[in-house]
């Protein structure tokens, strides 16, 4: 590790760091993926899938690190466009589950593949993520969350969240667009998957079971989910907080669960977020002006329908 | 005076959908409440059942401050709601549904009685007794709507665009309907984009319009008003 | 023929149990719109509440009379239903009256921190390995025409049927299951009709976990054990069930229940049991894609 400030650090908070970061880098391709109104419920799923390619690539053909991870992207992109695709006319309700359904179903399949190791996972995976490749690439996918907010394909995809109907009537193809973000969402999940298993060296299939698509989910909306900011920390608080609630094993998880519940109940629309009505809380308004005028919703109404 | 709305302010988020309303029925009196698409209308009506919280103002019914209560509560006091639409139970049958109207009374027998003047009210519905209310047309679903609110004995009934999607025969039906049950001594207070319908049967009307109250008076007075006319009622 | 016959029975044995939980599950959905994360935990608290008891009484596992047996079993049945009910008060209270009516992701991830706390404090309780519990019904097989039933089965079954048929009696014919489906479908025209729908929320969640709770003792002394993460996957199955049958009429859901326990277990007896488990993702996946609001019908969509 190049950063002497690291050396410092005992190896178990370098671990916990690179792990959130690795979160982190999942959880913004949700940010992507949900953005125009989709609920993806299969990311660790999609996350798996470009790791298991990264893996084999790396491991059986000895491609460079860089090409692997390349490919694991394209391999979750592709693999989103195509559950995109599926799920297009359906209703949001249906088409959230349907994602369910095919993140357990890429798990079987990858528990009945031999050749990626079946049940007992791929193993022998080299390591190859190092703090210095994690953060970096958390930097650009926020620069990138950053920019896709002003762009008009964010625009688009946030009309298309809150009003799909009044999106089409303006003109953007709203297809398009939800299938685009979405599977950019799941390239990212992909590259995040890929760092993670040159990181943990083995990739399971249970790893992409819906328990840890679900905690992406929650890392997602904890952080607040209207901010490009906002899954980031959500991971990273919520990948750290167990590790700083040391107690025995079973406590720390009890704790955890409830500060969760309590969180989620007192602060109902996740912990950072801008509240698309306009009034953000004060504290929100105040880190807002550090940056530049954020970026106004698309519309004034509540999204989810809710009243 | 049986109910007094005063000052009524209701927001949603940034939206100020009502404005310091002051409005009053009167025992025995139907009231209409007149304005375009939009302008609020419904919010009105909504704060007074409680199904919204007002942002500021006092709702009382005949003395009984109402603006703070839950909307069980509100029809426990006697007013009941005909929701803009009819939003029949869809999935309970004709009969069940009056029965919900009468959830809030207790007495099992005096429901029954009531549902029986409730039909002979509305011989169409004893028809369809035990139908699914989904199945019901437009202007046999609106029947039910009103005879599931008058099955609680209410001294208000709320009707909020009572005339919506309705054929115009069907229309004239249910402004006569009114003034029967004006007649049995149940006061109204409707909100209604039709002014023409509304102005024949109502003894006041108000005139809203962007959530401000911007005149009242007499269906006559109404009637006469030149711009009332222009505006409302299409010359 | 033989072995599809005793195949279907054990598929039907084994389906009323998901279907008592799918019930849980919708019953919750359909009037509140809430996804509660939680309903799988409080099925494993059935099933440790009867390990609790019954090791706690000392209960010796043979050598009780039927007429005994029966009332230790329908005894623990209610101390676990009192015990799921009073925690599914808790949890409406706390956790899901506050986040209802909501973004319907809140109430999902409130439940699911609840869950994680349920799950990782009956690892601290009672440890991370499964535990016996001691089955109070005498074991007994008996032979209806060539096929093999036990007699928890039988129990299992009958405890199932008993709930279902409580439930849609309350539903259908009660003052109070006629304002829950009022509820269910217009919740605002419902309390504008007098009905308090705070108290129908109370009401709902009580009956899912009770439910729960005595699906989780029936379980739980039909495989003898309780484990802390037992209800993960019989919870997914569950929730499954309850998206294909559709929140239109809760005979769906039953059927639907019955319907994934026979299909798991002629593909468990015909083609694998390591495919056991994708039979509900399977089933979903096809169900849904052909008739997106369930095989019969919701009231969106």
């Amino acid at each position: 590790m190049s950063n002497s400030l690291l050396a410092h650090l005992p190896a178990f908070w370098v671990v916990t760091l690179i792990t959130a970061g690795l979160n982190a880098i999942i959880t913004m391709g949700l940010y992507f993926s949900n953005s125009a109104g989709a609920l993806s419920a299969c990311h660790a799923a999609l996350a798996g899938v470009g790791a298991y390619v990264a893996a084999v690539l790396t491991t059986n053909f000895d491609w460079p690190f860089p090409v692997a991870l390349l490919a694991g992207t394209v391999t979750g992109f592709a693999t989103g466009m195509l559950l995109a695709l599926v799920t297009l006319r359906m209703n949001e309700l249906v088409a959230g589950l349907t994602t369910l359904a095919f993140g357990e179903t890429i798990v079987i399949i990858a528990f009945n593949l031999d050749y990626i190791g079946g049940a007992n996972g791929f193993i022998g995976i080299p390591l190859q993520t190092t703090f210095d490749a994690v953060y970096p690439l958390l930097a650009l996918v926020v620069f990138a969350a950053w920019r896709f907010d002003r762009s008009r394909l964010g625009y688009a995809a946030r009309a298309c969240r809150d009003n799909p109907h009044a999106a089409a009537a303006m003109g953007i193809n709203v297809p398009r667009v939800k299938t685009l973000v979405f599977a950019l969402g799941s390239g990212i999940a992909g590259l995040g998957g890929g760092l993670r298993a040159h990181y943990v060296l083995v990739q399971n299939p249970d790893d992409m079971g819906f328990f840890f698509s679900i905690n992406y989910l929650i890392f997602w909306v904890f952080g607040g989910s209207y901010t490009f900011w906002g899954p980031v920390f959500g991971a990273m608080f919520l990948t750290v907080l167990p590790e700083l609630l040391r107690f025995s094993l079973y406590d720390r998880f009890i704790i955890y669960g409830v500060i969760l519940t309590a969180i989620v109940i007192v602060r109902l629309q996740g912990v950072i977020t801008r509240v698309p009505l306009g009034r953000r809380p004060a504290f929100v308004a105040w880190l807002s002006r550090l940056w530049r005028r954020p970026v106004p919703s698309a519309s004034l109404g509540q999204s989810q329908g809710g009243r | 005076m049986l109910l007094q709305v005063s000052g009524l302010e209701v927001a949603y988020g940034p939206v100020r959908a009502v404005r310091g309303v002051d409005l009053e029925v009167r025992q025995g009196e139907i009231r209409a409440i007149l304005g375009a698409n939009g302008a609020g209308k419904s919010s009105i009506i909504r704060a007074i059942m409680g199904l919204v919280r007002p942002r500021g103002g006092t709702v009382a019914f005949g003395g009984q401050a109402l603006h703070k209560l839950l909307p069980h509560k509100v029809n426990e006091w006697g007013i009941a709601w005909v929701p803009e639409g009819r939003q029949v139970f869809s999935t309970l049958t004709v009969h069940e549904n009056l029965l919900m109207g009468a959830f809030g009374r207790r007495n099992g027998q005096a429901t029954q009685a009531r549902q029986e003047q409730i039909m002979d009210m509305f011989p169409r519905l004893r028809e369809r007794r035990t139908q699914l209310a989904g199945s019901l047309s437009g202007g046999e679903q609106q029947m039910l709507a009103i005879g599931r609110a008058l099955m609680s004995n209410p001294r208000l009934l709320l009707m909020d665009e009572p005339s919506l999607g309705l054929a115009p025969k069907v229309v004239q039906s249910l402004f006569d309907l009114a003034r029967e049950i004006r007649a049995g001594g149940i006061s109204i207070l409707m909100a209604e984009q039709n002014a023409r319908q509304a102005l024949r049967v109502a003894d006041y009307a108000y005139l809203l319009e962007v959530g401000e109250i911007r005149g009242g008076g007499s269906a006559g007075e109404m009637e006469a008003s030149e711009t009332i006319r222009r505006v409302y009622l299409g010359g | 023929m033989e072995q599809f016959v005793q195949q279907l029975v054990n598929g039907i044995m084994a389906g009323s149990t998901y279907a008592v939980v799918a019930l849980g599950f919708g019953l919750v959905f359909s009037v509140m719109r809430v996804v509660n994360l939680a309903h799988p935990e409080i099925f494993m608290i059935g099933a440790y509440v009867a390990f609790v008891v019954i090791t706690g009484l000392k209960v010796p596992g043979q050598g009780l009379g039927v007429l005994a047996a029966v009332a230790l079993f329908v005894g623990v049945l209610l101390v676990a239903m009192l015990a799921t009910g009073v925690a599914g008060l808790v949890l409406e209270r706390l956790v899901i009256r506050p986040t209802r009516g909501t973004y319907i992701l809140t109430p999902f991830i409130a439940t699911a921190g609840v869950s994680i706390a349920l799950q990782n404090t009956a690892q601290r309780l009672f440890g991370p390995d499964p535990v016996r519990v001691p089955s109070v019904i005498p074991p007994h097989t008996f032979m209806l025409s060539g096929v093999r039933v036990t007699s928890m089965q039988l129990t299992t079954f009958l405890t199932a049927v008993a709930i279902m048929l409580a439930l849609r009696y309350y539903v259908h014919s009660t003052r109070w299951g006629r304002a829950t489906r009022a509820v269910a479908e217009k919740p605002d025209v419902a309390a504008a009709c007098g009905v308090n729908v705070n108290l129908v929320s109370q009401l709902t969640v009580s009956i899912a976990s009770i439910m729960a709770g005595a699906a989780g003792v029936a379980l739980g002394l039909l495989y003898t054990s309780a484990a802390p993460f037992m209800g993960l996957l019989f919870g997914l199955k569950s929730f499954i069930c309850m998206l294909v049958a559709g929140n239109r009429h809760i005979e769906a859901i039953m059927a639907v229940g019955l319907l994934l326990g026979v299909v798991e277990a002629m593909v468990t007896g015909y083609v694998s049991s390591n495919l056991r488990d994708a039979v509900a993702f399977a089933l979903l996946l096809a169900v849904l894609f052909f008739r997106p609001q369930g095989l019969f019908g919701s009231y969106e969509v």
